[in-house]
């Protein structure tokens, strides 16, 4: 498949699948039975298993569009976690399980338990949750399992952690990773949706998009996108790349700040009702930027591996170890 | 409405990215000795010798034909020599204006003549372009320049007008100016031409302008009756103005919208380098620095891959511009902060100094190449919005 022909399909499938009434609806695994029962049937799910393993062995670079789609539409579920995740079970030469994915951000020992951070555990049926240099495939259901109450993750404790073992699966870098490729994409619909809400809102006599001070926030909330876009793209041609998925994590981060606000800014009152979709995507953001470390905690690390490098300037250091 | 084309990811050939080596080997030796308060000045600083050094080497005119002198390389190759340069902060403003955007702009609206005799010179650095377009009471708004050459019965012109803010017109050979000839200025951007103006000809008087800085980059330049022939025309006349706008794609995407804070940055992260140990918040802004650094190179790419297929992609290179020197101008504000987080910490002087210049010309870098307001109304047109 090409790009733009994968673009297309998975466009196509979040507008029939993943309307605004889907996502106000899912709140947990029995309400996102349906949906994924779709999602699950549009052959994504192993599109980047490797061919040898049944898969279309695609990279995360080709399936980027699939992941942009999905944060246009605001899709709460795990669908890329699971489709990485499938990929490293299957190169792992283990059994893939059936049902949802989620990825763990975080995981401690605690009185003899396993207690993990997981984002959009409430739909889990399985969550890979990092264990030493690797991750460890765990049910959910044989976990305690508490959500936020704000959908960002859920809490969950195993008092027993057993299942197969993936070496080497790093579970913050590919969440990181998932999460801003998705945030991207709300981005893009935050933007798309501004721009028509300001060119149809009339006051003074004319559409508000119209006014220069107006113009000049949406020409802003444009040149952030297309940064993050361009953000998201290094990741993905890099996955492995501590410093590209960092890079991508701190700019897309803080642009999602000043999209969301010039977003709302623009939609002014109606904006902030329940009935507008605007919220579904304007929290996406939210989620988003709270899952899998902040900008200050990817900038640490980035800014660490600069100062360790040898390199003569920082254009050599991003030259050489984000660009692929 | 429309929205902006996404542009697709681009990467620099390898053969063009093969070039960096040779050019940071003669970087690391002219540059020696240069304190980086002087290589902070960037593209604002000159050196004609260290201009032509470069064009014996080949690394000018690399999108032009072999024909004309040129490496026929194209602008990733040029991406490759503008970012080792502008990092290194070698003193490339005699050049640099004719090597991105004149010489370009003659190979695509000059005659074979026109070509033919300019475009061999720009390759081996012996001639240098500055350009003509603001005027005392012509700024952001551009279409209302006054500067008149009066076409001449029997061919030619006759120019009478004043440009202002030419940077390095002192050091140059030729100005190419956006000059008005037919019509009033009522006339907006209709009977606006382009015109090569050989500046040692009777008439024109430079004065150069102190910045605030101290330096003498800019200059107001006077026309006084100068008699051009009609071969001083470039492109077509009355067609100055889209011209004009195709030209701003070359400046306005490039590296040196990003790098301009690049050698504070590299003389700061020295500093760190050579300290015990690291605040959190100095390492975190070193990796914010870093990952936007990363994103913006991206972008510029991206843009640069427009240029090389042809396109003139103005409205993604105003976007590159305005995000890029919104960065290039939150570093120095942001070093300064970290600098001094410790009150009684002792920064070596050239820290200081370089951070001193970096911060007093941090402004013009939103304003020089389009203000950031004049380009955001661009991208707002761009989006469908005007």
């Amino acid at each position: 498949m090409t790009d733009s022909l994968i673009a297309d399909s998975a466009d196509r499938l979040m507008a029939e699948v993943v309307t605004p009434a889907a996502v106000r609806g899912l709140k947990d695994r029995a309400s996102a039975a349906p949906v994924w029962m779709q999602l699950a049937e549009s052959g994504f799910l192993d599109a980047l298993v490797a061919e040898a393993q049944g898969g279309a062995g695609l990279s995360a670079a080709e399936t980027l569009p699939v992941l942009l789609a999905a944060g246009r539409h605001a899709l709460p579920l795990p669908l890329a976690a699971t489709m990485a995740a499938r990929t490293a079970i299957a190169a792992a030469r283990e059994t893939i399980p059936e049902g949802i994915i989620a990825i763990a951000a975080a995981a401690r020992a605690d009185d003899g338990a396993l207690v993990a951070q997981v984002p959009a555990g409430e739909f889990a049926d399985m969550v890979l949750v990092p264990d030493g240099d690797g991750a460890i495939l765990l049910a959910a259901d044989a976990a305690h399992r508490e959500a936020t109450g704000e959908g960002t993750f859920c809490r969950m404790r195993w008092r027993a952690a057993n299942g197969p073992r993936l070496p080497g699966f790093d579970a913050l870098l590919c969440g990181a990773r998932i999460e801003t490729a998705e945030m991207v994409g709300a981005m893009e619909a935050l933007c798309a949706t501004t721009l028509r809400y300001a060119n149809d809102r009339a006051q003074f006599g004319k559409p508000i998009g119209k006014f220069q001070a107006v113009q000049q926030q949406l020409a802003v909330m444009t040149e952030l996108v297309h940064g993050a876009r361009a953000a998201a793209h290094l990741a993905a041609a890099a996955p492995g790349s501590m410093e590209a998925v960092a890079a991508a994590k701190v700019t897309i981060g803080e642009g999602a700040m000043e999209v969301a606000a010039i977003a709302h800014a623009v939609h002014g009152a109606i904006g902030m009702t329940e009935e507008l979709d605007l919220h579904l995507l304007s929290d996406r953001l939210r989620r988003g930027r709270l899952r899998y470390g902040s900008e200050p905690y990817w900038a640490e690390r980035l800014g660490r591996a600069v100062l360790a490098a040898p390199d003569a300037t920082l254009l050599d250091f991003v030259r050489t170890r984000v660009f692929f | 409405m429309t929205s902006l084309a996404s542009l697709p990811p681009a990467a620099i050939p390898p053969e063009d990215e093969a070039l960096r080596p040779e050019v940071k080997a003669f970087l690391a030796k002219q540059l020696e000795d240069m304190p980086p308060e002087r290589r902070a000045r960037s593209w604002m600083g000159s050196d004609p010798a260290f201009s032509r050094a470069l064009g014996q080497r080949g690394w000018l005119g690399l999108s032009l034909p072999k024909r004309y002198g040129g490496a026929e390389r194209g602008f990733f190759a040029r991406f490759v020599i503008a970012e080792e340069l502008l990092a290194a902060g070698a003193p490339v403003a005699a050049h640099w204006i004719t090597d991105r955007q004149s010489g370009p702009l003659i190979l695509r609206y000059g005659t074979e003549a026109q070509r033919a005799f300019y475009l061999p010179k720009i390759s081996a650095g012996e001639i240098f372009f500055c350009i003509g377009m603001s005027e005392p009471n012509s700024g952001s708004d551009l279409a209302s320049v006054r500067t008149r050459a009066e076409p001449l019965p029997g061919g030619g012109y006759r120019l009478n007008g004043r440009k202002i803010w030419t940077s390095n017109a002192a050091i140059c050979h030729y100005m190419i100016a956006l000059v008005r000839t037919s019509g009033t200025p009522d006339d907006r951007q209709k009977g606006l031409s382009q015109v090569i103006i050989d500046l040692r000809q009777p008439g024109i008087a430079i004065r150069p302008i102190r910045d605030l800085s101290g330096d003498a980059h800019f200059a107001e330049v006077t026309f006084d009756d100068v008699l051009m022939p009609a071969e001083a025309l470039i492109g077509e006349e009355g067609a100055g103005w889209e011209q004009v706008n195709a030209e701003l794609a070359f400046e306005r995407s490039g590296p040196e919208r990003i790098l301009s804070s690049m050698v504070l940055v590299d003389t700061w992260l020295g500093y760190l380098k050579s300290l015990p140990a690291h605040g959190r918040d100095d390492i975190v802004l070193v990796g914010r620095l870093a990952a936007h650094l990363a994103a913006l190179r991206a972008l510029s790419l991206s843009v640069t891959a427009r240029l090389v297929a042809g396109d003139s992609p103005v409205v993604h290179a105003a976007l590159v511009k305005d995000l890029g020197t919104t960065y290039e101008q939150m570093i120095p504000q942001a070093i300064a902060a970290a600098i001094a987080a410790d009150p009684g910490a002792s920064p070596p002087d050239a820290l200081l100094r370089t951070l001193a210049y970096t911060v007093s010309m941090a402004p013009s870098f939103s304003l020089r190449g389009g203000t950031r307001e004049i380009l955001r109304g661009m991208i707002a047109r761009g989006i469908g919005l005007r």
